[in-house]
């Protein structure tokens, strides 16, 4: 799914046209996942298709920027701090998160679940920031992974903030996948859920976008010149219960509203 | 443009060389490196011509690069030719973080410390309301100080602690001075609120002979994205600590926490 805006942003005037040694960096960058923190040489030839010394000049010129790390001892290569900065540089720039976040620290004391702040892109949703519940069991978030719009109750919540019109152009562009057996991709279900989110106020969720973990979420409102944002607390499954879900969503429109004051306040 | 895409490190796709051929020095890539490190909370926004100029780099050259990292997601176009970082970072951060020591940063800059006075240089973290030292170089004098690794103490005693609570917010010093009450006399926390302020302005937290009459020890400290305050820390016998040791210690202690700070600070 691609929504209107990022196809304006895309088809500029000109075509579109990439270095190729440096979409090779990228995809060097990439290789390395909470499942591959580390890779050597060989590993990383051949996951890119290349050939070692080509591979061996990207590590070692994304190592002189601190894009990767090299232990000389092992060979293994790594990320580098670089992209903290990056991060840092990315979060720092999100305006909601800097109001967002003591008022998320006093949910997380509150309540002591996951709260969660997402931010919309075009059709999606990135988690930018979250304080984590102190149970041992909890869910971890899933930084800086696109989320679709209709997944997920911090995605009802933006999807009922929308116009009717670009909701229902929304809806016209999409193909729906389910992620688990509650995931809604029957469009008519879908405009029944957002209209009971506009009603409501809040969106809450079982395990439409990650199995076992039952959300909560409100919009947060603030000016246009804001990101469109939406806090969300994340309860597991086990933990769940309606005198917990009322008192987050107690807690959360009143935490979204203090969000919303400081906001207008900063305009 | 086509002589600026023949001078890259690499080639456009759709005419690209064989893998194994390119001769290149990396210089499209330090080029992407460059572009990206322009990126700032202050300054989040860029436009192509900006970021050509900032970075020295042809328009038509940047162009290419910048729409393969916008195809990478590491950066994001706003509109057409304006700039935002993408979204990639928030998961390479996110990967880091989980895997951060801060032993792998800190240690070499303690060694370079170590190696210009010969001190012994210890790394503290804040976990709570304690101060925990969780490495060390040591002096190779004879008589220096001996440390242990996993010793904690209170932030409210000696260098460590002090220059820890100076790198707090505003807001976590209020809810430590809060919890503190139950073990620090009103005086006792008056006296420390207003060496906060000194240390803050200074930088550097010193304690000559108070926590222990035959040491001194002089410390700054950081906080690093992770949202830890860590601190270095110089400690010698009182006897060698004389005042223009004390000046180099602490140039030596600033220079160090602000590279630190470049490399895996926490922004402002």
């Amino acid at each position: 799914v691609r929504s209107e805006e990022s196809e304006r942003k895309r088809s500029s005037e000109r075509p579109e046209k990439r270095v190729g040694i440096v979409s090779r960096a990228c995809a060097m960058i990439e290789c390395f996942t909470s499942e591959s923190k580390t890779a050597g040489l060989a590993q990383l030839s051949s996951s890119l298709g290349l050939p070692k010394p080509t591979a061996f000049r990207i590590a070692t010129v994304l190592s002189r920027m601190e894009l990767l790390e090299h232990n000389p001892t092992t060979g293994a290569y790594s990320l580098g701090f670089a992209g903290l900065r990056h991060a840092d540089a990315l979060l720092g720039s999100i305006r909601v998160r800097t109001a967002a976040r003591p008022v998320m620290e006093e949910l997380r004391d509150a309540i002591n679940e996951t709260i969660v702040l997402s931010i919309r892109e075009g059709d999606f949703r990135f988690n930018v920031d979250s304080v984590e519940s102190t149970h041992a069991i909890g869910q971890t978030q899933q930084v800086g992974r696109p989320i679709p719009l209709y997944a997920g109750a911090a995605s009802r919540v933006m999807l009922a903030g929308m116009a009717e019109d670009e909701f229902e152009r929304y809806l016209h562009r999409l193909e729906p996948v389910a992620f688990s057996e509650t995931t809604i991709t029957n469009l008519d279900e879908l405009r029944a859920a957002t209209r009971l989110v506009r009603r409501d106020g809040f969106a809450a969720t079982a395990g439409e976008y990650t199995l076992g973990s039952h959300a909560v979420a409100c919009l947060i409102a603030a000016p246009p010149t804001y990101e469109i944002a939406a806090l969300h607390v994340s309860i597991p499954r086990a933990r769940r219960s309606s005198a917990l879900e009322k008192r987050a969503i107690v807690a959360l429109r009143a935490g979204v509203e203090k969000i919303s004051k400081a906001l207008a306040a900063a305009v | 443009m086509a002589e600026d895409a023949r001078n890259m490190s690499g080639s456009i796709s759709g005419a690209a060389k064989p893998a194994g051929d390119e001769q290149y020095k990396g210089e499209a890539i330090q080029r992407a490196g460059r572009a990206l490190d322009c990126f700032s909370p202050s300054h989040p926004v860029w436009s192509a011509s900006e970021l050509a100029a900032e970075t020295g780099t042809p328009k038509g050259t940047l162009r290419g690069i910048l729409d393969t990292l916008v195809a990478h997601d590491m950066l994001r176009r706003e509109a057409p030719d304006i700039y935002r970082l993408g979204f990639a970072w928030l998961s390479v951060g996110s990967l880091l973080q989980k895997q951060f020591d801060p032993r792998t940063v800190a240690v070499p800059l303690m060694r370079r410390i170590r190696d210009a006075i010969n001190e012994t240089v210890i790394l503290s973290l804040r976990i709570g309301d304690q101060r925990v030292h969780i490495d060390y170089v040591e002096s190779t004098h004879s008589m220096r100080r001996l440390m242990q690794v996993g010793s904690s103490g209170p932030l409210h005693v000696g260098a460590t602690g002090h220059a820890l609570l100076g790198a707090f917010s505003q807001n976590e010093l209020a809810a430590y001075f809060d919890r503190a009450k139950a073990w620090l006399s009103p005086p006792v926390q008056k006296k420390l609120e207003r060496d906060l302020v000194s240390i803050r302005r200074d930088g550097v937290a010193a304690a000559i002979g108070s926590v222990n009459a035959e040491m001194a020890a002089i410390a700054a400290a950081a906080r690093l994205h992770t949202g830890e305050c860590i601190a270095i820390t110089i400690s010698c016998p009182l006897e060698r600590f004389a005042p223009e040791l004390r000046q180099s210690c602490t140039t030596l202690l600033k220079e160090a926490v602000a590279e630190l700070s470049v490399k895996v600070g926490a922004r402002p």
